[in-house]
Order: structure tokens, then sequence, then C-alpha cells
């Protein structure tokens, strides 16, 4: 079964991007254990008023109903599509959710918990691209032919 | 090879290391597994085990390195380098053991490493590689003492003639154990022999550096822990004495007494009036109320070392019969199950019962329902108590798991032990 793993780089060498950092994620495409480059996804440039409910307390955001609530902003109450998490991370999360994967040097709780509930494995880790690559893909290969992780020492 | 078992007494390897630990004085376990382990495996043991746990660290206490997803792929070693040294600098303990669950053991961390930074820089960090997939509970025991006599038990300590160890007993594990292990030293004591029971009198890390001193290493258990003192002799030079079965009431006790003293060569003008004393009052009291417990046709379930006990003292203290024993842990070695069975069925004047190795709740509760002959009183743990119920026998909690009563020190074993539970079988009638 073919996947994808979304990763946070600079160089394409280091995975030495925080989530929040990422303005474009490499998405490589894994079929077994081979893997290779497929793109580079670039995340949408969140508008100045989106940045600012999504950075915290700018009352107005509140009043949006469409929009999700963020973090100590006064609760979600009256919002139909519930406790979504802030808009743009929602929206960052959107740009790789056809991900297996992600995989940065640090991820949020907020985002964690986004991912989780999308079923996309968080790995925040700070290593090369290949050592990430080679590991992930090492483990769902294991996992999806049903084979032990066991390593006889 | 794998089976589904109903109501196991007892839980993994882990749960056993964590018992042993957890008994002994200011020792903190630190668990290299993934959430949920440390208060599982409590709850294994000490959970069922008459309301008693352990209050240094226990369950949700027990600090953890709850490895998930990512420790699976990329390795925990860092996550556990991070989690020992929050234990170290929240919690006061004089010594640490770093324990792995299945987690760890199948993705194969290296533990090891880990620690000996720490032992390195001269703080008392301890591994002990075994998953909890390796075993169950007793195993766990067996790993401990394993562990204790490579990495902890000292060398070169100057012997003691009067100091004895006594291996067997498993904490939390048997239910009665702090009981068991108090009355075994009081009546040692008595003889002028020190004793180790490690688990009781705040005894901890630094009795356990010194215990290669002792003359004598004690075995109260038919089957349990063989490997473990094969290794003590050899390594230590301290010889073993395995008394095959728990000892209730008079008779068994003094047995083990002059058996205790004739491989310590005791002055036997000493043991003599010990024993004479300690009869004096078991048979005192029981002279008292002779005849207020009516004759019984009795049936046990329980670990080994219990069911020796418990059908030995009913038939040959007591003189009821026994019908049927069920030794309700797993015993793999057949010579094991051969001295069990002997035990058993060496009774002084009974016939002797039907014996069964079970571990299935479903088995055994099988077992009692359609035993042939009648029984008017059952002995086990809590798990029996439904069978008890259906069959409409008598039936009181003598076993692990005890969930209905709680028990500090109380015990049914040896010269004063013998005397409750006589008071417990006329509780319940």
């Amino acid at each position: 079964m073919a996947y994808k793993i979304a990763i946070g780089t600079s160089d394409g060498v280091n995975v030495d991007l925080k989530f929040g950092e990422v303005k474009s994620f490499t998405i490589y495409s894994v079929e077994g254990k081979e893997y290779g480059l497929l793109e580079v996804r670039d995340v949408p440039e969140a508008d100045t008023s989106k940045e600012a409910e999504a950075s915290g307390c700018a009352p107005s955001g509140c009043e949006q109903p469409t929009q999700g609530c963020s973090v100590g902003c006064g609760g979600c109450g009256g919002n139909s599509s519930g406790c979504g998490g802030p808009g743009e991370l929602t929206e960052k999360i959107a740009v790789i959710g056809d991900c297996r994967s992600v995989v940065c040097k640090k991820v949020g709780f907020q985002a964690q918990k986004q991912f989780e509930k999308k079923a996309i494995s968080v790995f925040d880790v700070e290593c090369t691209v290949k050592e990430a690559l080679d590991k992930i893909t090492f483990y769902y290969d294991k996992l999806d032919n049903h084979q032990s992780l066991k390593v006889n020492r | 090879m794998s089976d589904i078992m109903e109501n196991p007494k007892g839980g993994c390897v882990l749960a056993g290391i964590n018992s042993v630990l957890g008994a002994l004085d200011r020792v903190c376990p630190v668990y290299h597994s993934g959430p949920g382990c440390c208060m599982q495996t409590t709850a294994a043991d000490q959970g069922q085990s008459g309301h008693k746990n352990s209050c240094f660290v226990a369950s949700v206490s027990i600090p953890s390195s709850n490895m998930l997803e990512k420790e699976v792929v990329f390795g925990g070693t860092d996550k556990l380098r991070t989690t020992i040294q929050g234990a170290i600098d929240i919690i006061d303990a004089d010594a640490y053991f770093v324990l792995t669950g299945c987690t760890a053991g199948i993705i194969g961390d290296d533990i090891v490493s880990v620690t000996n930074e720490f032992s390195s820089k001269g703080i008392p960090v301890y591994p002990i590689d075994t998953p909890g997939f390796a075993g169950d509970s007793t195993l766990g025991y067996e790993i401990v003492w394993n562990n204790f006599i490579d990495q902890v038990i000292e060398e070169g300590v100057e012997k003691d003639d009067k100091l004895v160890n006594i291996f067997g007993i498993i904490p939390y594990h048997d239910t009665f154990w702090s009981g068991t292990l108090e009355e075994i030293d009081r009546v040692l004591s008595k003889l002028g022999l020190k004793v180790n029971t490690f688990f009781t009198k705040h005894q901890g890390i630094e009795t356990i550096k010194k215990c290669s001193a002792a003359a004598l290493n004690i075995i109260i258990n038919p089957w349990l822990f063989k490997g473990p003192s094969e290794k003590f002799e050899q390594k230590f030079g301290v010889p073993s004495l395995r008394i095959p079965g728990l000892f209730v009431g008079a008779t068994d006790t003094t047995v083990f007494v002059r058996k205790v003293a004739e491989a310590l060569g005791l002055d036997k003008a000493l043991v003599d009036k010990v024993i004479a004393e300690e009869e004096d009052y078991v048979y005192n009291y029981l002279a008292q109320a002779i005849g207020v417990v009516s004759w019984k046709r009795f049936a046990v379930v329980a670990d080994a070392n219990n069911a020796v006990g418990f059908t030995r003292y009913l038939a040959n203290d007591y003189s009821f019969t026994p019908v049927l024993v069920i030794v309700s842990e797993p015993i793999f070695r057949p010579q094991d199950k051969e001295r069990i069975i002997e035990r058993i069925n060496d009774l002084e004047y009974a016939t002797p019962p039907k014996v069964l190795f079970l571990t299935d709740q479903y088995e055994i509760n099988k077992a009692i329902r359609e035993e042939k002959e009648e029984i008017t009183l059952l002995v086990g743990s809590s798990n029996e108590r439904e069978i008890a119920l259906e069959k409409d026998i008598q039936f009181i909690t003598g076993a692990f798991p005890v969930n209905e009563r709680l028990i500090f020190n109380r015990t049914y074993a040896g010269y004063k032990g013998s005397l409750t539970f006589t008071e417990d079988i006329y509780d319940n009638l």
C-alpha cells in the first residue's frame, strides 16, 4: 500500500523545522520499503485577521461563527463546528491531510491532538531525513505485513 | 501453544518484579514501558492482595518512560534517560531499578548502557532487562533475585553463622506474606538466629547487599527459587535448605524448626525448649475449644506453597478429610509437580486427596462443580467464592487473590498462624 510522509525540513537533509515554522512540507511517497521525493507543498499564507485570531485573543475572532476557537479566547460556545482548533492550524493540517505521518523537530500539543483525530502519526525527532524515512518505512512495512518488530539480540 | 486463560492469578514478570521491589524499603522501580504498565502490574498483584499496597511508590506514582509510537520507531533510550533523571530528582530512594516492559523488550532498547551512565556517577541505578512477556509473577520473583545476585549482593562479606535468609514467600503475590515472614522471624529469632526476611522490619537494599554473610538460605516453597539458590551457592557459598511447602500448625512447624536446627547444628536443649514452649502455646488454646468446628470434607485451591500447608494442617492436625486439592499456579517442571503431589499425599492417616494442576478459572470451577465426592469446606482465593456459593459449601479465603478482606499481618502459617486459621474456619461456619 502506497502512502505519503510529510517532513519539515529547510535543506532537505535534516529534520530541522518545528511544525509551526514550516512554510512548505517536503512530501515523500512510499511503496513498501522504497521511498522517493514526491513534491514540496506550500502552506498557504494566513491573512492577518486569521493570524491575530490564531495567536490568541483578538476579541473579534470569537464573534466569527465559522471560526473555531483558539486557546484563551473565551471558549467556543455557540460554535456549531465545535472546538476545531485555531483556523491557521486546521488549514495547515489540511495541507498534509492525505499523509500517513508527519515528521518535524517539534510538534505542539494542540497540533498533535489534531493529527491524532485524523489518525496521522506524529514523530517529533531531530535527525536526518534519511534516518527518519528509513526507520518509519521499516516500521510501517512490518506493521502492514503483520510482522513482529522483535529484535534478536 | 498459546491459550486464553480465564482469571489468571497474578500478572506478568513485571508484576512480580514490581511486587518484590515494592516490598523493599525505599527502593524505586523505574519503568521503561508503555503508559499503563505501572498501574496494571500493581493492580495484578498488590491490588488483589488484601488491600495492602506498597506505600513508598506504587501504581501511578511509579516513574515511567511511557513509550509511544515515536519511541517504538526511533528508540526510547533518550526518553528513558530523562525519566531516570526525573526519578532521581524527585524520589529520594536508596536504589532505583529500571524495568523493561513488553515494548522495550520487543524493540530491543539497550537499557544497560543508559543505567551505566548513572551508576558510573555513583548513583545506584540498576537494570533488570526482562520484558513483561517473559513469564508470570513467580518468574518475576526469581528474576529479581538473579539480578540481585549478579549486581547488588556484595562478595567477601564476613560470614555470620547465626544469620539466615528466607526465600520462597513472594510479597503481595502471597497475600499473607508479611504476617508469614514475621511468624518465621519470631520463631527463628527464639532459636538465637538473625533473620533476613528482606521485606519486613524496614529491611532494604543494605540488607540485600550484605546477605551473602548468611550461614543458610531457607527456601519455604516446594518448587520456587531453584535457579537463584544454585547461583547463590555458587557465587557466595551459602547452602540452601528447601522446606517443600509452607508449614501451618504445630506438627509441620516443629519439623521445620528441627530441620533448620539440624542444618545449622544448633544447641539441642535450646531447640527442644523453644518447640515445647510453642507447642504448649498452641495446644493450650486448641484444648480450650475442642469440637467447636465439626468434621469437614475439604477442598483447597491455592498456590503450591499454601495448598501443601493447608492440606497438611487440616488433614494431619485437625483430622478433616481431604477430597480435592487444586494447585492454581503454573508449574512446568515434572519433578516439581511430583514433589508437590508427594507432600500433599504423604498424610498421617487420611486417604490422599485428588491433586490437580489447573490455572484456568473455568477449569477450576468445573473440577469443583463436577467433583463426585461431597465437599463441605473450600479454602481458596476470592475467585473461588462464586463456585462455593453455587455449591453452597462453606468457604474461607486463604490464598491470593484476596479482594474482600483487609489484611495487615494476618497469617495462617507457623504456630500462631494455625490458631488464626482455625478461628477463621469457625467464623465462616
